[in-house]
Formats: C-alpha cells, sequence, structure tokens
C-alpha cells in the first residue's frame, strides 16, 4: 500500500528531526576524516577550520612510518577474513544440524547453547587467558583465531533459516544418493546464501573491530591487530591527533565499503534475532 | 535395508564430524572458563602459580568490605547503565518509528547513517571522540564559545567524565536497537492502523496504543541487551580515562581486568565477575519471564530424511 504525499504536520516535524540526528551521527565521522587532512597546526587552532584549509596528505605516510601499521592491518585483514570463512561455514553447518537431524539430546544441547549466549564472554576472557596461558598458546595466531570460529548468535541465525526451509528440497537430493555431507554443501549451504551473505559481514564485523581479547592475550607488537595497535599507538602519542586521526581513517575504511556494499541484506538478517528471537 | 542401513550409518557420521568438533570447541572456550570462573571465585588462585587455596567466601567478603573501588565501579556501572539504557531504549524506539513513516528509498539511506556506527570498531569511535571533547581544541567547546558560554572540561572533570562516555556508547548503539524494533514495527498487519483510522485515531495515539503494545517484547528485548552491553561497558572508558579523573568513571569490568590481568589476582577478579554475572543473569532471567509467552514453531522439527 503506498501512501500519496498526504502528509500531516507530524511527519514533517519527525523528517526535520531525523535530519538533525543524522548530521550528529556523522559529524564524528566528518571531523575524523578532515582532521586527518590537517596539519597539527591548524588542527590547534581555534576557533577550528571547518575544512582543511591547507590539504595534508602527509599524515598517512607518517603513520606509516612511526608503526608497524602494514603489518597490523594484515594481522587484522587476515585473521578477520579467516575468521569469517570459517565462523560463517560452522554456523551453517551446525544449524543445518540442529534444524534437520533429530537425535538424542538436541534440545537440551540447543537450550544450553542458547543459555551460553546469555553469559557475558567478556568475563571468561581471564579464565581463558590463564587456560591458554598454562598450554602455551597465548602471544600467537592461535588466540587471534581458533576462539573465534564458532560463533553461537552464527549457529542460532542458521538453524533459524534452516528450519524455515522445506525438507522436500533436501530429500529430492537424497534420492540421488547424495551423501549427508554433500547434501549440505552442495544443496542446503547455496540455499541460505542471502543469510550468508548477512552473517559474513557480522562475523567479519566482530572480529575485525574485537579489542578486549587480544588486548589480553596478545603481547607482542609483531601480532598486535589494528584496535590494539592503534590505541596502543594513542597512549603513546596521544597529543599528535593529525596521526591519530590519520590511523582511525585508515582502520575504518574497509569496514565502510563492506557495509555499505552489503548494507541490505546485512541489516534485514540481523534484525532476524531481534525478532524472531 | 542394506541400502537404509548404509545411509543410518552415513547420517551417523555426518552428525559425528559435525558435532563433535563443536563440542570440543565449547568445552574449551566456553565450559572451562566458566567452571574456571566459579572455582576460582572461592580460591585465591594467581596467573603465575598453578596451585591455589581454597578459601571460601573470603574473596566476595574482600569486594563489598574491604575494597573501596569495586563499590564505586558498580555505583558508576549501575549509573551508566540507567543512562545508556533509558536512553537507547527512548531513541531507538523514536528512530524506528520516524524510520517507519518514510517511503523506501529515505528509509534505506537514513537506515545506514544510524547503523554505521554500530559497524565501527569502538576504539576509532573513542579516539575521534576524545578529539571532539578536547579541552583546548576540540569541536565542542569551540561551539559552546561560539554561543558565548563557557568551555568545559569534558573528560578531565570527575562530575561530567561519566556522562560523557555514555554518551559515547548510547551514539554508538542506538541506531542498531532502532534497526531491531523498525524490523518489528513493518511485521505488524497494517488492518490494525485501519480500524484505528476509522476511529479516527491521531498518530501518536496509534503510535501508544498499537505500535507499542504489539512491539512489547522487542522493546524488552532490546532492554536487555542494551543492559547487558551498558553493564559490560569497556572500550571507551578503557581508551579515554581508564577509570580517571580520581575513580570518577572506573567501571566494573575495567576494575576486573585490572585486577585480574594487571594484578594477577585471579581469585579476586573471578569473585567480582561473579558478582556481575548474576547481575547480568538476573536481567535476563527477568526478560525471559516477560516473554515467555513466545513459542517456536514446533510443527517444522521434522527430521529430514
Amino acid at each position: 500500500m503506498r501512501r500519496k504525499s498526504k502528509h500531516g504536520v507530524g511527519y514533517y516535524v519527525g523528517l526535520v528531526l531525523m535530519i538533525i540526528g543524522a548530521f550528529f551521527m556523522l559529524l564524528p565521522f566528518y571531523w575524523m576524516i578532515i582532521s586527518s587532512f590537517k596539519s597539527q597546526n591548524e588542527l590547534l587552532r581555534m576557533p577550528p577550520t571547518l575544512y582543511p584549509h591547507k590539504l595534508v596528505t602527509m599524515n598517512f605516510k607518517r603513520v606509516l612510518d612511526s608503526i608497524p601499521f602494514i603489518r597490523y592491518y594484515v594481522n587484522s585483514l587476515g585473521t578477520g577474513i579467516l575468521n569469517t570463512a570459517v565462523g560463517v561455514f560452522t554456523s551453517a553447518i551446525i544449524g543445518f544440524v540442529f534444524a534437520k537431524y533429530n537425535f538424542k539430546g538436541r534440545n537440551t544441547i540447543f537450550l544450553i547453547i542458547l543459555a551460553l549466549i546469555m553469559i557475558p564472554y567478556d568475563v571468561l576472557m581471564i579464565p581463558l587467558y590463564k587456560l591458554m596461558a598454562n598450554m602455551g598458546l597465548t602471544n600467537s595466531y592461535f588466540v587471534l583465531t581458533v576462539p573465534y570460529f564458532i560463533n553461537i548468535f552464527g549457529i542460532f541465525l542458521m538453524r533459524q533459516f534452516f528450519i524455515d526451509l522445506p525438507n522436500d528440497y533436501l530429500e529430492a537430493a537424497d534420492v540421488d544418493g547424495c551423501g549427508h555431507f554433500k547434501r549440505f554443501v552442495r544443496i542446503a549451504f547455496p540455499m541460505a546464501k542471502p543469510m550468508l551473505a548477512a552473517l559474513f559481514i557480522y562475523l567479519f564485523m566482530a572480529t575485525y573491530n574485537s579489542y578486549l581479547w587480544p588486548l589480553i592475550s596478545v603481547s607482542s607488537r609483531r601480532l598486535f591487530t589494528l584496535p590494539v595497535g592503534i590505541a596502543a599507538f594513542f597512549s603513546d602519542r596521544g597529543t599528535q591527533t593529525d596521526l591519530v586521526m590519520a590511523a582511525s581513517t585508515m582502520m575504518i575504511v574497509p569496514v565502510v565499503i563492506v557495509f555499505s556494499l552489503g548494507q541490505k541484506n546485512f541489516v534485514e538478517g540481523l534484525t532476524v534475532g531481534g525478532v524472531k528471537g | 535395508m542394506g541400502k537404509k542401513r548404509r545411509r543410518n550409518k552415513g547420517r551417523n557420521l555426518f552428525l559425528f564430524i559435525v558435532l563433535c568438533p563443536t563440542f570440543i570447541w565449547f568445552l574449551i572456550f566456553f565450559i572451562i572458563p566458566l567452571i574456571s570462573v566459579i572455582v576460582y571465585s572461592f580460591t585465591n588462585a594467581h596467573m603465575a602459580y598453578s596451585d591455589f587455596k581454597f578459601v571460601g567466601l573470603n574473596q566476595y567478603i574482600k569486594a563489598f568490605t574491604k575494597d573501596a573501588t569495586f563499590m564505586i565501579s558498580l555505583k558508576n556501572t549501575v549509573l551508566a547503565s540507567v543512562i545508556i539504557v533509558l536512553f537507547t531504549i527512548v531513541l531507538s524506539l523514536l528512530l524506528a518509528a520516524g524510520l517507519n513513516s518514510l517511503r523506501d528509498k529515505a528509509r534505506q539511506i537514513f537506515t545506514f547513517i544510524f547503523f554505521l556506527p554500530s559497524v565501527i570498531s569502538a576504539v576509532a569511535i573513542s579516539l575521534v571522540w576524545d578529539w571532539l571533547y578536547s579541552k583546548n581544541y576540540g569541536l565542542f567547546n569551540a561551539i559552546l564559545k561560539m554561543f558565548g558560554l563557557p568551555g568545559q572540561p569534558f573528560l578531565t572533570s570527575t562530575s561530567q567524565a561519566l556522562i560523557c562516555l555514555c554518551i559515547i556508547q548510547i551514539w554508538a548503539i542506538f541506531g542498531y536497537y532502532a534497526v531491531v524494533l523498525l524490523a518489528a514495527m513493518r511485521s505488524i498487519d497494517k488492518n490494525m492502523y485501519e480500524a484505528a483510522d476509522i476511529d479516527g485515531a491521531g498518530a501518536f495515539a496509534k503510535f501508544l496504543r498499537i505500535t507499542i503494545p504489539l512491539i512489547k517484547n522487542n522493546i524488552i528485548f532490546v532492554a536487555i541487551m542494551s543492559t547487558t552491553v551498558a553493564f559490560m561497558f569497556f572500550t571507551p572508558v578503557k581508551i579515554l580515562t581508564d577509570g580517571t579523573p580520581g575513580t570518577s568513571t572506573m567501571v566494573i569490568l575495567l576494575h576486573i581486568l585490572n585486577k585480574g590481568i594487571k594484578n594477577s589476582d585471579i581469585g579476586y577478579a573471578s569473585a567480582m565477575s561473579i558478582i556481575l554475572m548474576l547481575i547480568i543473569l538476573f536481567f535476563s532471567l527477568i526478560q525471559w519471564i516477560l516473554g515467555r509467552e513466545r513459542k517456536d514453531g514446533a510443527k517444522h522439527y521434522k527430521e529430514v530424511r
């Protein structure tokens, strides 16, 4: 049903409020980006200039010179892509099993997994750190990857999707003598594509932006990811706002690109948990 | 017969291959840490030593009687949570209603803008807000001065710092919850509103009498999720103030990590973790009770052959 442009006053008041709101949402991003193109001199001007009067691109190069930024980038993107790929696959296959197979104790196990989502994971990080330290695994790529390989929200999301998928599709494949694993990979997995795209973005953001666990579990700069590396840079050189803003800008670019490309799918997929849950 | 048995064998093997590694992963990364944090909270466990002594409830008693910082951090966390949760619910409801009144294209653009902070690293967000709040060169003080108002100390003031950090958190998360509520609003049957139109109800009355009751469960979901997020308030605090000035922004998770990681006092950190977990579980339980009438479609549970 389409409403023709017969809007009341309330509609326009709401619209104006939303435009003002949108301005405040974008302001910090605008300020971050223009600050990264200003010289230290211009940054300290009061009142501040609303756009860089003299465009400075040296800030980015100076960040690269003063910290192993590329290294952090590679660590973040590499672990991010690996964790996301594995996470999408495990979410799909575990969700599939819980949705389509009736094994003993299934409902109990699934309830336990759902209950675990209620546990604030941050407080488990100290005993997990001790466990990893005892096994000699801290300060390695192991702690930056394996803990991210399974995601409860992802399992929940994919189970929900596969429950709604009619059995007929899968049973037709079985007649042809398709193995269980093959059937999952060839039939079920491709059908879940839109949901998997949303999950991919969600998991990528979660690991790319992850701060607390890498902060605790990794101490060698060689293994720093962007959030940890940039936070450390800020505590060393917090007064050099030009460099801090340049580093932040470089950090958020991949996420903004991924999010812009997959926005529609992503936003819809993510809300499933909130609406159906 | 033989074919069926072979298929059954294949099915069991498939389930085993999927569920076995899953179980091991959960054991290492969830169950063992969870049991450890409970056990450690009754001990004097230390990061550097592998043996520990049971000390009963001493760690819990210490938290409530000997550690003034713990009580301060608890008070700060509760205060921050109240501010964050209230504003997040109100703002996300208003925004969802606003987005719902827009046409497709405009709604998509506004959703993108308000959702954006939810996908950006909290570290990057904290750093730019620090610059906006800067006492001498920040944009906010420049705007205040433009209107002839006195500049504010923001993050360096004991009375303002916690509120300033809460504003960052609210700004960062409310767009996400608005989208959750928007999805709920869009699934409401349009006929509900048409009946109200015939009765001549205004837009505000419709929102209050129809929309809100129908998405009650989703609002509860948002309340609980944002409560959990607020109680785990950490990143902006750690990066921007680290609990300072004084202990005015010391929040509970920061205190736990300072004790557990910096001071290696795992026993004590675990006891505080349990207290925090119990507070959060208490709120989750409330949600579970309030939202219990929801049922999953049981008809879907038929096994695939």
